[in-house]
Formats: C-alpha cells, structure tokens, sequence
C-alpha cells in the first residue's frame, strides 16, 4: 500500500507533466472503496477485474486461501494510443515501478519530443 | 497466465469498472497523454 501513497503524494506533479493515475484490483466495490478511505486517495480507482483481464496482460496470479485468488502486482506506464512505454510484473512484494522513475521516463520523453519538434521547425525555416 | 507486455507494445483492450461510476476503455480512453496503470494486490 506504500506505493499508492508514494503515487498520490507525486499526483500534482505528475499531472503537470500529462500523466494520470489509475489503479485496479479484483477487490470488491466495498473492498476498493476501503483502501480508497484508508490511503486518503484521489486518483482513479477500478475494482472487480478478473482473471481473463488479469490473462490479458500477463500478470501473475496469487491465492490465499479463504479470501481466494488475486493479482500480482503488474505496473504500466502508457502513452499515446496505448503504447506501453514500460511494464513491471511482481510475483510477490519485491519489485514495483516507482514514482520517481516514472517521473523521470516522461521527462527525458518530453525532452526528447520537444527537441524533434524544434529541429524540424529549424528544418522547416531553412527551406525557400 | 497470458503473454506479459513490453515496451513498445499496445496495451490489449479492457474495460474497467471506475468506484467513481461507468468504466473505462482502455486503450481507446486514455485520460491523459500518459497514464499510470498500476494493478495492485488488493
């Protein structure tokens, strides 16, 4: 639960930058809106996937019993169209895509995109 | 267990059901130019 924390702690900044949050569980509506309540977070929440969703995206799966299955942490950074521009997958607590390294992803993209578009601008005003 | 995603991939189509009401398509509603997916234990 630290790292949807550490997401909503960097929420402004991140929406600075063109980036939104959305975070998803197979939690139930009661469950999702717990964690909502317990974590004070203001970002996207979707409950109830499933394990054809889960499939979908190659997560990991746990179980525990009597509470049943869940996922494994997956994490995605998407761009336009739905590009996947990174992805972690956890089988455990160990391993998640930190806020920080998100931050710094879009940065160096935005970098790079701004840069392209300045060179094809001086491209542009070179030509008769 | 399906194929996992790498980068350079697009993200397979999911709805998801929003807390705050309706759901969202993914990838075809991107919020914003980026997004943050987490999928968290529950």
């Amino acid at each position: 639960m630290r790292q949807l924390a550490a997401y909503e702690k960097q929420k402004a900044q991140l929406g600075t930058m063109g980036c939104s949050i959305l975070i998803a569980s197979v939690d139930t509506e009661e469950q999702a809106r717990k964690v909502v309540q317990t974590q004070g977070l203001t970002y996207a929440v979707a409950y109830g996937c499933t394990k054809a969703e889960g499939d979908a995206i190659g997560v990991w799966w746990g179980n525990h019993p009597p509470d049943g299955e869940h996922m494994q942490p997956a994490e995605f950074l998407l761009g336009r169209g739905g590009a996947v521009l990174g992805s972690m997958y956890a089988s455990g607590p160990v391993g998640r895509m930190a806020v920080e390294e998100v931050i710094h992803s879009i940065e160096s993209r935005e970098r790079s995109r701004l840069r392209g578009e300045k060179e094809q601008q001086q491209q542009g005003s070179r030509q008769p | 267990m399906g194929q996992k995603l790498q980068q350079g991939d697009r993200f397979p189509l999911i709805t998801l059901k929003l807390l705050s009401g309706g759901t969202i398509k993914l990838p075809e509603e991107m919020p914003s130019r980026y997004l943050a997916l987490l999928f968290y234990r529950g």
